[in-house]
């Protein structure tokens, strides 16, 4: 192939076909002395950019650990993750996970402010003042600006989840890794924090993937659904998910496509179960 | 009102068994139920501390004392933490060092004055030295117990957020182990002000604890015991003033544990 061939491909292909994220045969095994504990069995999926994917599973199946080898938190013992055709080998430039446990996540000896600062202190130099404007921006989005000042353990379950939140948009991902984020508030905060990541998810066009044992969840939030067996992990089925955008909390909740996929997915899991 | 809540709190009772017992002291010199040159009277005690305050006889004495003691528990905070660190965060170098920490820490640390009178002579070097070493252990190895408390989600969330290497020990880990740090530290402030005594009574002329055993020696009994009560203030004040600043310092530690409870 000659150079001016290669220069008349440009941006149109490479938009359309190479995915954002691609998972290749991930296999993970906990090996004691004497056996092997296999956890994780050759997951294959792509997500390309912009999605908003779900992972759902039974509890234990090892959903939180292929969000951690997504994250490049922990090592597969086989197959490979690529972000943007890169191998993923640890933490990509990007990426960022937010855990389920904001009281733990966050670090009691800052403030909310420098909480917030910690998600892009280690990716950008800037000036003290324009890491202030930032934090003040991110802070805004997740409507705490007036908290930058205390600290997390001085506010809600709600509260420092949305700081969590914050932190990690302040690192300005292109993918954003959330592990059961919702599933320690109660239950009215849980459907404000959704509303408030589709807000976030659509402003930023970002590209997410969420680990949930929650299938109302899952069918309101994302566009695909990926379904786990019970341990070890292998994909069950994947589905799409019909239910039209803008979602909202209560109507979406009621439309019939939302109980379908709904109803198929809780008896798929229950038979596994 | 406020008097009567502390009333019934029964906070007072603590106090009043003190002064219950400075009484006693002095009743059982003044009622002759005691006589000797070596049980002087409470009041004359406190005549003879306050005449060496006016003097500046006491602020000499515990002056070159408080120095050692500051010279020493800064040595053992500052190489405590460091080696507490190191050692939490690198297996190998545990490894090498621990045997020869678990060998020292269970040594009488006064054992070895003696031997390094021949090295470091009597004065301040010998007994910096020793304060340092007997107050090194507990900073050590609480900072160590705290490294290894942290709690993984930290390391996680510093990961993820791409925290070098490098930075994740003074970053993450010092922090988060601070509530050890001020442990092992308020534990270490009191061996260093029981060495510091200890070495002038040993070696040396100068500081409390060579006063002390000078007016024993010289019968001065007075004298002595207003050193002794003078010496327990002190003790207690720094002590007051460490838990102050601990307080201040990792306020979100106590902010945490009470929050669990509930």
């Amino acid at each position: 192939m000659s150079e001016a061939a290669l220069q008349t491909v440009p941006m149109a292909s490479s938009s359309t076909a190479r995915p954002l994220l691609a998972l290749h045969g991930i296999a993970k095994t906990y090996a004691s002395p004497d056996s092997s504990v296999p956890a994780i069995e050759s997951i294959n999926l792509t997500i390309q950019s912009g999605e908003f994917v779900s992972i759902v599973g039974p509890s234990g199946c090892g959903k939180s650990t292929l969000l951690q080898i997504v994250a490049g938190l922990l090592r597969p013992s086989a197959g490979s993750v690529q972000l943007e055709e890169r191998p993923v080998s640890g933490p990509p430039e990007g990426m960022v996970c937010l855990f389920q446990q904001y009281s733990r996540s966050l670090f009691p000896w800052l403030t909310v402010e420098r909480n917030v600062e910690f998600g892009f202190r280690h990716l950008r130099d800037e000036s003290r003042a324009a890491a202030a404007d930032r934090c003040r921006r991110f802070l805004a989005m997740v409507g705490l600006e007036d908290f930058r000042a205390r600290y997390p353990w001085e506010l809600s379950g709600g509260m420092q989840q949305r700081v969590a939140i914050a932190r990690a948009l302040a690192a300005e991902p292109r993918v954003l890794l959330l592990d059961e984020p919702f599933s320690s508030v109660d239950a009215l905060t849980r459907l404000e924090l959704q509303s408030l990541i589709l807000d976030l998810w659509s402003a930023a066009k970002l590209t997410i993937v969420l680990v949930t044992h929650d299938v109302e969840e899952a069918v309101y939030l994302s566009d695909r659904i990926v379904l786990l067996t019970r341990r070890p992990a292998r994909i069950a089925e994947v589905f799409s998910n019909g239910l039209p955008r803008p979602r909202r909390p209560v109507e979406s909740r009621e439309d019939p496509r939302f109980l379908s996929l709904r109803h198929e997915l809780l008896s798929r899991l229950l038979r596994t179960q | 009102m406020e008097l009567t809540s502390l009333l019934a709190s029964g906070a007072w009772s603590g106090s009043v068994l003190v002064v219950l017992l400075l009484g006693a002291w002095e009743f059982s010199v003044r009622s002759g139920a005691v006589q000797s040159h070596s049980w002087p009277a409470l009041s004359s005690v406190l005549r003879s501390l306050a005449s060496g305050l006016q003097a500046q006889g006491w602020s000499e004495i515990f002056g070159s004392t408080l120095y050692r003691l500051g010279c020493g528990f800064t040595l053992a905070v500052l190489s405590g933490v460091t080696a507490g660190l190191l050692m939490g965060a690198s297996i190998r170098f545990y490894r090498t060092v621990g045997p020869t920490v678990e060998i020292f820490r269970v040594m009488p640390i006064p054992a070895i004055v003696p031997p390094l009178i021949f090295f470091l002579g009597v004065d301040d070097p010998l007994k910096i030295t020793v304060i340092a070493l007997a107050a090194f252990f507990p900073i050590a190895l609480n900072t160590l117990a705290g490294v290894r408390a942290i709690d993984p989600m930290h390391l996680l969330v510093a990961r993820t957020f791409r925290m070098p290497r490098s930075k994740i020990l003074i970053g993450i880990q010092l922090p988060s182990a601070l509530p050890y740090v001020f442990a092992g530290c308020r534990i270490s402030l009191g061996i260093a002000l029981i060495v510091t005594v200890v070495t002038e009574m040993i070696a040396g002329s100068e500081g409390v604890g060579y006063y002390i055993v000078s007016m024993q020696y010289a019968m001065r009994a007075d004298d002595m015991y207003a050193a002794i009560i003078l010496l327990s203030a002190i003790g207690y004040l720094l002590n007051r003033a460490f838990l102050g600043i601990e307080a201040r310092s990792i306020r979100w530690a106590r902010e945490i544990e009470g929050r669990r409870g509930e």
